[in-house]
């Protein structure tokens, strides 16, 4: 016989994280777990719905800083972030996962907590140093950065009767930026990534790319910078052209034929993103 | 006519919109009990023992069902005529499996959850026997028990007269091969069964595309008398074939007898997917022999054929394929040698089409490559081949009639700007380092019927109610495409009545007329005829009766919409209440009608199809820029209706060219998920256009109808395979051609 806790502050959920065990599993946009207790006829002892605290959902921008909650939904986000230049990734990201369906249930910190090797959300996260912040039984809060939740064979890092909160986007370090994020899968919507592709540039005034930060996803278990990649666009212009020679980072990194050779493709497109 | 060619919503648009509509999975009996599978997990082997202890611990749990404690019975999935001689090869619950996905056990408990929950705790064990998973593996036979061959069916056929002189005549071949492919229909494979052990009286209830194929297969197996065996068709989410074949149903009907409950088996995707039936995958070479001038002379096709874990309908599937190679192109000469194996995978059979699809796809790319070969425009060369009207199909021997491909190719090219796109694509390519496009041309022939190759009729009843509406029994299938709507609007369009006075429901074996089901597109050529020519009859009727109350003969009165009027007295006007008050009160007798129609021709239907592509060189994507379909289809009944299935069909045929496989493992598992299965979806195709020819009409369909369906899918994916050949100046036959294909060719090839 399964419990279920709803609980609806945060401070009703320090409590209720307190009841977790071994067998227990959290809930919330449902988009995964929903399926795996369907097809695996899970039976927890405690199921832990998120849905209930509002305050999870909540997503405010300022100037120096993003704030995210770990339930805001993929079509929150994008409609948050969207046309914000240093944010645009994440409009990008959370605007392509699945369908809109999936995409009014799915939640920033499910994507990133389930550790999908093709989840759209971490590339980006870690493209922006995004921090998680977490809580434990109790209430106990601690933040990390977004690359140290993931444990590297698709699963996170959180400890027992843990839930991450909300991701912090320090604001401050991307002034001037742009962000963009591109993915291939095997249609254009409706698609799991074979791809993701994650670049943030800042450009001079003439175009000039003064710093560059390339993050892939989809190719190993969690995301990888690309530093190869990122040196070949300093000091030269977002020109589409480049994409054979930013193709040539991959190699080496994938063992899918496929994917080493589409790789330039998808950095043309994410390229033609950050044109005039 | 008034109704006939007119657009109509289909009879159940309102309720499928607004969520009222009854599928097999929403009905609910007293007691019943719900049913899950227990599917083998090896390709190949003997199931030693089934262990169900623990599934039976479960509450509410009634039964495990599997070989070790169940009668066994046999049946042929693809049995779909009474006299049908196929071999009852698949066992309801099987001890040698052969294939993963196949049917092991059955666990019956009071919900789905509860079923699921427990079939998931059922232990089987297995012998594991050697097993084949491709051509190659089938081929070598490692997979055969004493006794067994690795051809399951070989045959070499020859059609018309070989050329005289192969001196100058110039020989183009293409290797073409196609990889296995899912129906997709939206609902799934669902039976209800309900058995009475006081009546010994058996009702099924199933989306499925022949009440009287299923009643053929479960009475047999069960041993009952066939009037004991009741078949209702419920309102259909979709088949394309999927559902011509006998999976659920034989499961279902033993489980409930077994229980003596009504039981409710319901298959998710993944069963659906990996345990009903794919289109089953083929090999083929092809060697299309010409004149200089383009002129196609003689045609060799060297086929081969996986059945997959059963033999199923493979055979004819394979001898149906050879027919249907010669209904769209002038071949004076065609030699066909086939072979079929088995493997251990999952049961390859009908898919809409039945091979005019997959033989298409074979000469059309052969054809392309002609073209290239030949220096020929491909519309040209297609012009110079195409049957035309006053031509026979050389193998059936029939007339076909007035088709209509040339008009097709004709209005098509000017259309699509077939020249202007042409060299548009030249000049895109010349100056694009990442992009390539192409635009192509395919042409499809099919059927409206089996005949001549069975004997085609069907038997349609209809009874005038008191206030003149009428009732009509006719055994359609309705696949969710409309074939309701377009019946009552052939009823109504030949009684003049609106079409809200018809009452038409589909099949069901305790009421309506025996019929062998709706496929082979004979719905509306055969069965419609059929209803057709009853209402004339029951006008007749109408007529007779109105004489009868007006004491003249019925050549002194003639229709006047709902109503009959006398030439001789033009103030009379009779209503068809009056006559029908007037048969029931003073004649004693109900206005019935009863009519049946045997068929004796099959005219030639095809459809040409234009496509417009652009491939991503750098990624291997290929997107559908624009797509024209022009189809031969004699007179629409519902012609928004035919445009709509034409876009299904085009939409099922770019999945097809560029994205849909179901792939097997090295051990054996099968793609069985839709999240693997890439099928084409609404925001990746283009505006797809339809012209349909309506001057090309048939002698025998009702108004001149020809078929739809089926051959509206025969075109699509030919034309995309080859606009994506011609983007890439390649020569790909491997289908479908998914971004992995195209960047190994052109990673190959070095374009």
């Amino acid at each position: 016989m399964s419990t279920c806790y709803i609980p609806k502050t945060v401070e009703e959920l320090g409590g209720a994280l307190g009841h977790l065990t071994e067998d227990s599993l959290i809930l919330a946009g449902g988009t995964d777990l929903v399926l795996h207790l369907r097809a695996e006829h899970l039976q927890p002892d405690v199921l832990l719905s998120l849905c209930g605290v509002p305050q999870l959902r909540i997503i405010e921008i300022t100037s120096e800083q993003a704030s995210i909650g770990a339930m805001a939904t993929m079509a929150e986000i994008h409609k948050a972030m969207d046309g914000l230049p240093d944010l645009q990734a994440l409009a990008d990201a959370a605007g392509g996962v699945g369908s809109p369906q999936i995409r009014n249930k799915g939640t920033i910190g499910g994507n990133a907590a389930n550790a999908s090797a093709a989840a759209d959300l971490p590339p980006v996260l870690w493209l922006l140093n995004a921090q998680a912040e977490i809580m434990g039984p109790g209430g106990v809060r601690r933040t990390i950065s977004v690359q140290e939740l993931a444990d590297g064979h698709q699963g996170n890092t959180l400890a027992l009767g843990e839930v991450v909160l909300r991701f912090l986007i320090d604001r401050t370090a991307f002034t001037g930026w742009r962000s963009a994020f591109v993915k291939l899968g095997h249609r254009s919507q409706v698609t799991i990534s074979r791809i993701g592709m994650a670049m943030a540039l800042l450009q001079a005034a003439d175009g000039t790319i003064q710093d560059a930060r390339v993050v892939a996803g989809a190719i190993k278990p969690v995301p990888f910078p690309l530093p190869a990649a990122e040196a070949i666009l300093r000091g030269k212009r977002p020109d589409p052209g480049l994409a054979v020679e930013l193709g040539e980072t991959f190699k080496g990194n994938t063992r899918r034929v496929y994917k080493e050779n589409a790789a330039k493709g998808v950095f043309q497109d994410t390229l033609l993103r950050f044109q005039p | 006519m008034h109704l006939v060619g007119v657009s109509h919503p289909i009879q159940d648009a309102r309720g499928k919109a607004a969520g009222r509509t009854r599928y097999a999975a929403d009905l609910v009996l007293p007691r019943m009990a719900h049913v899950a599978m227990v599917f083998s997990t090896v390709p190949h082997g003997y199931v030693t023992s089934v262990d169900a202890s623990q599934a039976l611990a479960l509450e509410g749990v009634y039964g495990v069902f599997h070989c070790f404690n169940t009668p066994e019975y046999r049946f042929n999935r693809y049995r779909s005529q009474y006299s049908q001689t196929l071999i009852p090869e698949e066992p309801v619950f099987a001890r040698r499996v052969r294939f993963v996905g196949d049917r092991v056990a059955a666990v019956a408990a009071r919900d789905l959850e509860t079923a699921r929950r427990a079939a998931a705790l059922v232990q089987v064990e297995y012998q594991p026997l050697p097993c084949a998973l491709t051509f190659e593996q089938a081929l070598e036979g490692i997979n055969c028990l004493e006794g067994e061959s690795p051809i399951r069916d070989e045959f070499t056929m020859e059609i018309g007269t070989p050329p005289s002189l192969e001196e100058g005549l110039i020989a183009v071949t293409a290797h073409t091969e196609l990889g296995r492919l899912h129906h997709a229909a939206m609902e799934p494979h669902v039976c209800v069964a309900d058995y009475d052990p006081d009546l010994d009286e058996l009702t099924l209830r199933s989306p499925n595309q022949s009440v009287h194929g299923i009643r053929t297969v479960v009475a047999d197996m069960l041993g009952m008398p066939y009037s004991r065996v009741r078949v209702v068709k419920t309102t259909m989410g979709g088949s394309f074939g999927s559902k011509q074949e006998w999976t659920v149903e034989p499961v279902a009907a033993v489980v409930a007898r077994q229980l003596r409950r009504p039981v409710k088996l319901v298959y998710d995707r993944a069963a659906v997917m990996r345990s009903i039936v794919c289109r089953g995958p083929m090999r083929a070479e092809m060697t299309m022999r010409f004149q200089p001038d383009g002129t196609l002379v003689s045609l060799d096709l060297d086929l081969l054929s996986d059945a997959g874990g059963y033999i199923a309908n493979s055979s004819d599937y394979v001898h149906t394929l050879v027919g249907k190679m010669f209904r769209c192109y002038r071949i004076p000469y065609g030699r066909t040698h086939v072979r079929l194996v088995s493997s251990n995978t999952p049961v390859s059979g009908s898919f809409r089409g039945w091979s005019s699809p997959e033989v298409a796809l074979m000469l059309e790319h052969t054809m392309e490559k002609a073209a290239r070969v030949l220096d020929m425009d491909p519309v040209q060369l297609r012009l110079k081949n195409v049957l035309l009207p006053g031509e026979r199909d050389p193998k059936s021997g029939l007339p076909m009639e007035e088709v209509r491909t040339r008009e097709c190719l004709l209005l098509g090219a000017e259309r699509f700007c077939w020249t202007e796109k042409r060299r548009e694509d030249a000049a895109f390519n010349a100056a694009s380092p990442r992009f390539r496009r192409g635009t192509a041309v395919a042409c499809g022939g099919h059927g409206n019927t089996y005949y001549p190759r069975y004997n085609d009729f069907a038997g349609v009843e209809m009874r005038m109610c008191e206030d003149g509406s009428v009732q009509v029994e006719v055994s359609i299938h309705d696949h969710g495409c409309g074939t309701g709507m377009a019946f009552q609007m052939i009823v109504a369009e030949a009684l003049e009545l609106p079409i809200q006075q018809i009452r038409l429901k589909e099949a069901d074996t305790a009421h309506t007329p025996f019929d062998f089901g709706c496929y082979a597109s004979r719905g509306t050529f055969v069965v419609g005829r059929a209803a057709q020519l009853c209402a004339l009859k029951l006008r007749d009727e109408i007529l007779n009766v109105a004489a009868q109350k007006l004491d003249t003969t019925p050549d002194r009165l003639y229709f006047d919409g709902p109503s009959v009027r006398s030439k001789d007295s033009p103030e009379i006007t009779l209503s068809y209440k009056d006559v029908s008050w007037y048969a029931l009160g003073t004649l004693c007798r109900e206005l019935t009608a009863q009519e049946k129609h045997a068929v004796r021709s099959n005219p030639g239907v095809t459809g040409t199809h234009f496509a417009h592509v652009e491939v991503d060189t750098w990624t291997g994507l290929t997107r559908v820029l624009d797509y024209l379909a022009v189809h031969d289809i004699g007179q629409s009944i519902n012609p928004e209706m035919c445009a709509a299935q034409v876009q299904g069909a085009v939409q099922m045929g770019c999945g097809a060219a560029l994205r849909e496989e179901i792939e097997i493992s090295s051990n054996g598992q099968s793609t069985c998920s839709l999240a693997k299965y890439h099928l084409m979806n609404a925001p990746d195709l283009p505006d797809i256009q339809v012209e349909l020819i309506q001057d090309g009409r048939s002698q025998e369909g009702p108004y001149g109808a020809k078929s739809i369906g089926e051959v509206s899918f025969v075109p699509a994916a030919p034309a995309v395979a080859a606009a994506v050949n011609q983007a890439l100046g390649s020569d790909m036959g491997r289908i479908p051609m998914t971004p992995d294909r195209i960047m190994e060719t052109i990673a190959k090839e070095g374009r």
